[in-house]
């Protein structure tokens, strides 16, 4: 195997009876911490988000003070590399023209491995295929 | 356990003013622990955007790696655990995509 022959691998997101579960979230904020990025996502109820928004339209100069609460769904822990690489699934969600009738997927495995990783399968995450065409490569993979 | 962390929502009533409204996080009864994850798979559909976190063991990919440079045939494919699927608003998704931007994507 040469270096420029990059190692696919397939990688099957095993799902558990808890995690197989989705939680909705619609809210979600980033903290840095020592190396780790914290995720938490949460649920508030949008009718007190639009009473907040009434409420300070009635208000003089539109000065709202107003605070809802959002109750945390859950926190993930994610590395700084695993946290950069979600930005960048991300980033390339809203960036391509995004047609969300047809289900897309993009997949990173990102603490070692720092490169893109993109979904082979469209079996909703379960196999993640690392594709050499997207550009992935190994980190031991180096370009001539 | 309250996390006061917050996140401002500007919403657009028109073209020339916006509301900026804090939401206040409040930990939910069914939070749990924080859930580490090195792993991470988005999907969009209609409406909503599936996150995926997974954890894989690194001892792996350290094998995986002494393969590939042994010359030897790496396995097709390599088992990861699904931490937790997260399914989220376009908006919130949109907001994370920012927040992280923020984080890492700093104009110096």
């Amino acid at each position: 195997m040469s270096q420029s022959d990059p190692l696919q691998v397939k990688i099957k997101l095993q799902q558990s009876v808890q995690s197989g579960k989705p939680i909705y979230a619609n809210v979600a904020t980033v903290q840095n911490n020592q190396g780790m990025s914290i995720v938490d996502f949460g649920f508030y109820d949008p009718s007190a988000l639009q009473s907040a928004v009434k409420e300070s339209e009635s208000q003089i100069g539109n000065k709202s003070s107003g605070v809802i609460d959002a109750h945390l769904s859950r926190r993930i822990i994610l590395s700084q590399e695993a946290a950069i690489q979600l930005a960048q699934q991300l980033n390339r969600l809203f960036t391509k023209n995004w047609d969300t009738k047809k289900p897309q997927s993009d997949s990173v495995m990102a603490d070692m491995l720092p490169n893109e990783i993109k979904d082979g399968s469209p079996d909703q995450g379960k196999d993640l295929l690392v594709n050499s065409n997207s550009g992935f490569r190994f980190p031991w993979f180096r370009k001539k | 356990m309250n996390n006061d962390s917050t996140v401002a929502n500007k919403i657009g009533i028109n073209e020339a003013k916006a509301v900026q409204v804090s939401i206040r996080m409040q930990s939910g009864e069914h939070a749990g622990q924080p859930i580490y994850s090195n792993l991470t798979s988005v999907q969009a559909s209609q409406g909503t955007v599936m996150i995926d976190f997974g954890f894989i063991d690194p001892q792996m990919i350290q094998a995986l790696g002494r393969l590939a440079q042994s010359g030897e045939k790496a396995p097709d494919t390599i088992n990861a655990k699904m931490s937790c699927r997260m399914v989220i608003s376009v908006e919130a998704a949109k907001q994370l995509a920012q927040q992280l931007n923020q984080l890492f994507y700093k104009k110096p």
